[in-house]
């Protein structure tokens, strides 16, 4: 029976000298999930995908491909693109994509396909060094789907799309999941993350500092500002009141407040005022994957 | 292997690199041969002419030949060098082959262009032995074949310490500069100063050994009377068999290091 989780890496690490990209990171991708890795640049996340797909050694640590110690075949199964498109700029659409089928064992007829997909048949017999690096990226998102891999693992891949392709990508990503592929998506692009992810892990200098479903992440929670006209007991209040997960105050003296899942701004409110902590403003807003992540970072 | 073979025909013989060099390569070793045969030049029983007769073509071919090599050789350097500069060895890599698979391509094109150059020397030997031969009997006098055999092995072996050098600096230049300055001063220098009782087991000096100066020329050059010393008796040389057999252990040895390195490295 297949394993509920499709990659799982174990205390991976990875040091350039005495700089650490990795930290013995842990991580689980369940199987049929769009699983977002954020992080600002430099946390790891291309390092950890580069170590997954077996193109860097890392220093510690192991990782397992469908319950599997890595190995080329289990890579068979996986569409990829890290990075940035690496196709043979001498050679054709169409043969670039041929040594992809004689890679994957699979028929040339698929080639048409791809190429139909991402708009590219016209360009069949166009050398890649000609394309615009937009049409390049489409090429090489399309290529990840050669021979119906069961997880495509996607770098930056909205790098060099039109708006146009955006929306391509997304409902790409969409149709693809809605087939029961795994998808494991790296990107800055938190709104993008957030509209189509089912699940995120965020990366902060090579650990991990936050792993879940994005619903539970984001679901009946409220960020909620408020102006306090007395911050030092606003501040004590706010700790002792049982219905916030996190506050912090920001440089211009107002609070930030992530209410628990079940608390609301009313609660809160009425809570202040019978405290006797007197409140100019407040705003109530929903909690983005966007606010979290910059959280984190802070 | 079939597949391999495949993906190694698609990405190689449509390289403008690829047919730039080889056609480079049979231009040079035709037109040397072509100007070498217009020389007239006798010395005693030795002529030019003889040079391109059977069985002595089998000989001066492969020796003729084997100045061309390093073009081979670079050739491979950069084949080797673009699969890192375009990155598609590392997107090989990820759309599932093993590192052994890489190798095992490369060294398909070292035996496609080795066989090439085998076929170079042999075909053009034996329309040069048969248009010079006194006695046209049409059948070719194949004593001293032997040589283009070895000069086969010459060239895998010149292409694989070539294939070893690029998977070591993944850069086309400082490849063909390093590989260069190693077939030439550096492992002189390194058999004569630091290992000078085993000079003549050097990769390098087996390797340009298996293709010696033609017989005809030496025995003249050391006749009686005659004070120019060229060839195999100036410095130490491991006889044929020997220097075939090391060449051959050498190549293993090469392609045995350029698949650790790709093993061990990321890309």
């Amino acid at each position: 029976m297949a394993s509920d989780t499709v990659l799982k890496i174990r205390q991976l690490s990875k040091q350039y000298g005495p700089l650490t990209a990795l930290d013995q990171l842990d991580l689980n991708v369940g199987r049929g999930n769009i699983y977002g890795l954020l992080g600002p640049n430099g946390s790891g996340k291309t390092t950890t995908l580069s170590i997954v797909m077996g193109i860097l050694r890392p220093t510690g640590g192991t990782y397992y491909w469908f319950d599997s110690k890595p190995d080329w075949r289990s890579r068979l199964r996986i569409g990829s693109l890290i990075e940035e498109p690496c196709f043979y700029p001498y050679l054709t659409l169409y043969d670039n994509l041929r040594i992809l089928t004689r890679i994957k064992g699979i028929s040339d007829d698929h080639i048409n396909q791809v190429l139909g997909s991402t708009n590219l048949l016209k360009r069949k017999y166009s050398k890649f060094r000609t394309l615009s690096s937009g049409l390049k990226q489409r090429l090489a998102i399309g290529a990840t789907l050669l021979g119906d891999p069961e997880v495509l693992v996607l770098d930056e891949p909205t790098k060099s799309l039109d708006p146009e392709g955006f929306a391509d990508l997304r409902n790409l990503i969409q149709q693809e999941s809605a087939r029961g592929k795994t998808i494991i998506l790296a990107s800055h692009i938190l709104d993008e993350v957030e509209k189509v992810c089912s699940h995120v892990g965020i990366l902060k200098s090579g650990e991990l500092v936050m792993e879940g479903n994005v619903k539970d992440i984001l679901s009946g929670k409220e960020v909620v500002y408020i102006t306090a006209d007395d911050p030092d007991i606003a501040r004590k209040v706010l700790i002792d009141s049982g219905l916030v997960d996190k506050f912090e105050q920001e440089k211009s003296g107002d609070f930030r407040i992530l209410l628990h899942k079940n608390a609301s701004s009313s609660q809160l409110n009425q809570h202040l005022l019978a405290q006797g902590v007197s409140i100019s403003r407040l705003v109530k807003q929903k909690n983005t994957l966007e606010s979290e992540f910059l959280q984190l970072m802070k | 292997m079939r597949r391999l073979i495949q993906i190694e025909n698609i990405k190689t013989f449509s390289s403008n690199t690829f047919r730039l060099i080889i056609s480079l390569h049979l231009l040079f070793f035709v037109l040397v041969l072509l100007s070498i045969s217009r020389i007239e030049l006798s010395m005693g029983e030795f002529s030019v002419t003889r040079l391109f007769e059977f069985p002595n073509v089998w000989g001066f071919f492969p020796w003729v030949a084997s100045w061309f090599n390093l073009l081979l050789a670079v050739l491979i350097i950069v084949l080797t060098c673009n699969e890192y500069r375009y990155k598609t060895f590392r997107q090989q890599v990820m759309n599932g082959m093993h590192e052994g698979h890489l190798t095992l391509g490369k060294i398909y094109i070292i035996l496609v262009i080795a066989l090439y150059a085998f076929l170079l020397v042999f075909l053009t030997g034996l329309v040069s032995g048969w248009l010079t031969g006194v006695e046209r009997t049409g059948v070719p006098d194949l004593s001293g074949f032997h040589h283009v055999g070895i000069y086969f092995i010459q060239t895998v072996a010149y292409m694989a310490l070539a294939l070893f050098f690029a998977t070591l600096f993944k850069n086309n230049g400082l490849s063909i500069v390093l590989f260069v300055l190693y077939l030439f001063p550096g492992e002189v220098i390194i058999r004569k100063l630091i290992f000078p009782g085993i000079e003549a087991y050097f990769p390098a000096k087996v390797i340009g050994d298996l293709t010696p100066f033609p017989s005809l020329f030496t025995q003249q050059m050391t006749m009686p009377g005659n004070n120019l010393q060229i060839g195999p008796g100036s410095s130490e040389m491991l006889s044929t068999g020997a220097a075939s057999g090391l060449a051959v252990l050498y190549v293993v040895i090469f392609l045995s290091l350029t698949f650790l390195l790709l093993r061990r490295r990321s890309f």
